[in-house]
């Protein structure tokens, strides 16, 4: 692999959140709309809430989507509130969302943004459009429990 | 301690870093699963979004830094929108 | 000067930490059932706020299908028909119940059916033979042909064929009933036979569609060189068109999905997919033979002589009670699923041995989709079919004189052909989105592709097809076209489409074909296909069915095709992505 550099970025967290299937669309746009970049989802199945109310829980998809985004520590709050206000997950049986620090990160960063986060700061910038909010103390456990 | 390394990759490559590391002594586990992605990647297959496969490897902390590098290389990250690895801390291991 | 973060902060959330300790649950000397889940005591209220949701999403989806259709059909009746509604309260109370028990069954399928089909699929090659299943496998696919309620309405359409131009149709029609339907069910048989064994080898599905385009094409060419023969084409075509119905596709796509998973080969995750499409090709083609064979043991002459003697005999059976509508429609949705269900519950308990993961649940699905489907008959019989009778009988008029509309012909000979080719397109559309099959289709389609494969995508893009097929089908019977004419060019231009297409969507794709023609699709089609037929004095009103087959195949293969073009033409490095 001689010539070719790895890039990899540090101060990012992973937001997980798991809602019922087909709402995982409106949770991935509000998370767009307020700066966050790739969404990957999956399907899964989930137990709990469902098994506990008896013949109600028909009302509560089995079939989960799960949403999984990698944000910048800066965003990292703006974004977790965003999906969990688009997720209803304030109202029973919706969902719950929780965040992770991570290491580091690699992907394929565009020359030009990695020129711009270089003479920006010291530190390497995560994203492609860098925020202008300065850091903030991060929320290590907000999971959401009604 | 115990480390995940993920990977948001295309779909097929999964499988493949499947076969590929399976022998692997430093891995203590492989798992591949399959979501949509909506902008990892260039190419949307169904239009507005394509597949991609989700890979979750646990490795002891002392061996992460290789096994994150070997991940990055094997899934070619260099090319343009191509996907995504992380890695991850974890808290408690028992097997 | 003003932190930035913090006026962030004043317009976000009120934030409260609390403890997830003092959720869960610690243990209790005095009680050891404390860890255990407790049930959850609910009130009304909050019941409420999880069944308005839960009803009133799967409601709206239902309406969002129907009621723009119903509209159509009304307003087109009334404006550009100028012809006054019959019975119309009968009609709103019957597209209420068309909705309802659209829902009812919709989520009877995702509740009860598919998870129970995808289970046995997930059981049946681990616990028995490949031969056991095999036979399992076939005796299914016959079943489901004799459950199908579509097949008895083209028996029904039999009677009204002109003996002395179609000779043979009617003879098959009216004396070979027994060996049609046995033929079509062993062809559905043998199609989920072969795609069990695609899903267990891995098999492409392309190969395939062209081994089975070919020679039904060949087929199609022989029978239409005989005069005689050719007005079959289009019972043959018809016929793998309605063998895949609302209950059959549901179960055996999920069934396949199940087998895919549990011992799938396939590298794509739509693999599970292809037998709805055998099962559509392999009963023209048994059909096709059996009209061969029957040619060559009576002549035309013989069947005219004897349909004469036969007719002069016909006296009235006096309809049973089980004849007499609303029972008529219960008996039905019962026939469709009971025996099915039935069947593969036999097969789980004793067959497999397996047991059901969450009874309570799966019998609620099973229970919701067979009443949701008697509904739903009940519904097409007095909402949907009452008004795609009264639209179907008044629209010959808009280019002819006829008897039921004093203002006949309302329009000129071409604006009024026009309008109902045009009409033809808007209502094969709007019908094909209340289609069930193809709604169970999308979603398994979404579910499999993890969504990326959006289910209003397909549905669309289906609903088009079908209406061009649907559209072109009125002309054929307006203009007297071939079938042959139309079918042959067509199919040849969908398998040079399949050609390029990548795998997936030609799974998709061809599956699509089949799913098309069901309950919405095939009463609304044939009552217009039958009014319009009998107006321009057509030799039968067959064929509009397997058009509106061939239309969304051609649409969903050019959708994924198109989908390729921008995106490589939008992208210059399209990156190293698996085709």
């Amino acid at each position: 692999m001689a010539g070719r550099q790895i890039t990899y970025l540090t101060d990012a967290l992973m937001i997980t959140c798991i809602v019922q299937a087909s709402q995982a669309d409106n949770v991935v746009k509000a998370a767009q709309d307020v700066g966050a970049q790739g969404a990957t989802v999956t399907y899964a199945r989930g137990t709990g809430i469902r098994e506990r109310m008896g013949l109600i829980g028909v009302a509560i998809d089995e079939q989960k989507e799960m949403i999984r985004i990698i944000v910048s520590q800066e965003q990292a709050d703006r974004v977790f509130e965003a999906m969990y206000l688009a997720g209803n997950l304030d109202k029973p049986g919706m969902g719950i969302m929780f965040m992770n620090d991570l290491d580091r990160i690699a992907t394929y960063i565009p020359d030009e943004v990695m020129a711009d986060a270089q003479k920006q700061a010291p530190k390497k910038k995560p994203e492609k459009k860098p925020e202008k909010k300065p850091a903030k103390k991060r929320a290590k456990k907000a999971g959401a429990k009604k | 301690m115990i480390t995940e390394i993920g990977a948001f990759l295309h779909k097929g490559t999964g499988n493949k870093l499947l076969a590929e590391l399976r022998d692997d002594k430093r891995i203590l586990g492989i798992y591949v699963e399959a979501g949509r992605t909506e902008d990892l990647f260039a190419f949307r297959e169904f239009g507005s979004a394509s597949e991609n496969d989700i890979v979750t490897i646990l490795v002891e902390t002392k061996n992460a830094d290789k096994i994150f590098k070997l991940i990055t290389q094997k899934a070619d990250l260099a090319e343009p929108q191509s996907g995504l690895v992380y890695q991850m801390p974890l808290h408690k291991r028992a097997s | 000067m003003l932190r930035y973060s913090s006026v962030l902060r004043s317009n976000a959330l009120q934030h409260r930490e609390i403890s997830y300790n003092k959720l869960t649950p610690k243990p209790d000397v005095n009680n050891p059932d404390a860890l255990k889940p407790q049930k959850l005591k609910l009130g009304f209220r909050r019941v409420m706020e999880l069944l308005m949701p839960y009803s009133g999403v799967r409601i709206f989806e239902q309406m969002r299908a129907v009621v723009p259709l119903a509209f159509y059909l009304v307003l087109f009746q009334l404006i550009i028909l100028r012809q006054p509604i019959d019975a119309a309260f009968l009609l709103v109370g019957g597209l209420t119940a068309v909705i309802i028990g659209l829902a009812l069954f919709m989520e009877g399928l995702n509740v009860g059916l598919m998870p129970f089909g995808t289970l046995i699929g997930d059981k049946l090659p681990r616990k028995a033979s490949m031969p056991v299943m095999l036979i399992i496998i076939a005796m299914l696919g016959v079943g489901v042909t004799f459950a199908e309620p579509a097949i008895g309405a083209l028996q029904a359409f039999g009677a009204s064929v002109d003996v002395a131009r179609a000779p043979y149709l009617y003879e098959i029609l009216n004396n070979w009933t027994m060996p049609l339907v046995l033929l079509v069910g062993a062809g559905v048989g043998a199609a989920a036979v072969l795609g069990t064994l695609r899903f267990v080898y891995g098999w492409s599905l392309k190969p395939m569609i062209y081994a089975a385009v070919f020679p039904t094409l060949a087929l199609t060419l022989v029978v239409y060189a005989n005069p005689d023969l050719r007005a079959i084409l289009g019972l043959a075509w018809d016929c793998g068109a309605v063998t895949t119905g609302p209950v059959t596709v549901p179960l055996v796509l999920s069934l396949g999905i199940g087998i895919a998973n549990s011992t799938g080969k396939g590298g794509s995750s739509l693999s599970g997919f292809g037998v709805v499409t055998l099962a559509s090709l392999f009963p023209i083609f048994a059909v096709l033979g059996l009209s061969l064979y029957v040619s060559t043991q009576i002549s035309a002459e013989e069947i005219v002589v004897a349909a004469a003697v036969a007719s002069s005999t016909v006296s009235d059976v006096p309809l049973g009670l089980w004849d007499q509508s609303p029972l008529q429609e219960i008996a039905l949705g019962v026939r469709a699923i009971a025996p099915l269900v039935v069947f593969l519950m036999f097969v789980l308990f004793v067959v497999l041995r397996e047991g059901l993961a969450n009874k309570l649940f799966t019998a609620y699905g099973l229970v919701l989709s067979i009443v949701g489907m008697c509904v739903f008959n009940i519904g097409l019989t007095y909402g949907l079919g009452a008004i795609g009778a009264q639209t179907g009988a008044v629209l010959p008029a808009a280019f002819m004189a006829i008897d039921l509309s004093a203002i006949s012909p309302i329009y000129s000979a071409i604006l009024g052909l026009t309008l109902v080719i045009l009409f033809a397109w808007f209502m094969g559309f709007g019908a094909t989105l209340a289609e069930p099959a193809l709604n169970a289709l999308g979603l398994t389609v979404q579910t499999l592709t993890n969504g990326a494969f959006k289910k209003s995508m397909l549905m669309y893009s289906v609903a088009i097809g079908v209406a061009c097929g649907i559209a072109l089908g009125m002309a054929k019977v307006l203009f007297e076209i071939d079938l042959a004419t139309l079918l042959i060019p067509l199919y040849l231009f969908a398998l040079v489409l399949t050609f390029f297409s990548t795998e997936e969507f030609v799974n998709v794709a061809w599956d699509s074909a089949g799913v098309t023609t069901g309950p919405v699709t095939v009463p609304l089609v044939l009552a217009m296909g039958l009014g319009l037929g009998k107006a321009v004095g057509a030799v039968e009103g067959f064929g509009i069915l397997s058009m509106a087959s061939i239309g969304p195949i051609i649409a969903v293969l050019s959708m994924g095709l198109i989908i390729r073009f921008r995106q490589s033409r939008g992208t210059p490095a399209t990156p190293t992505h698996s085709k």
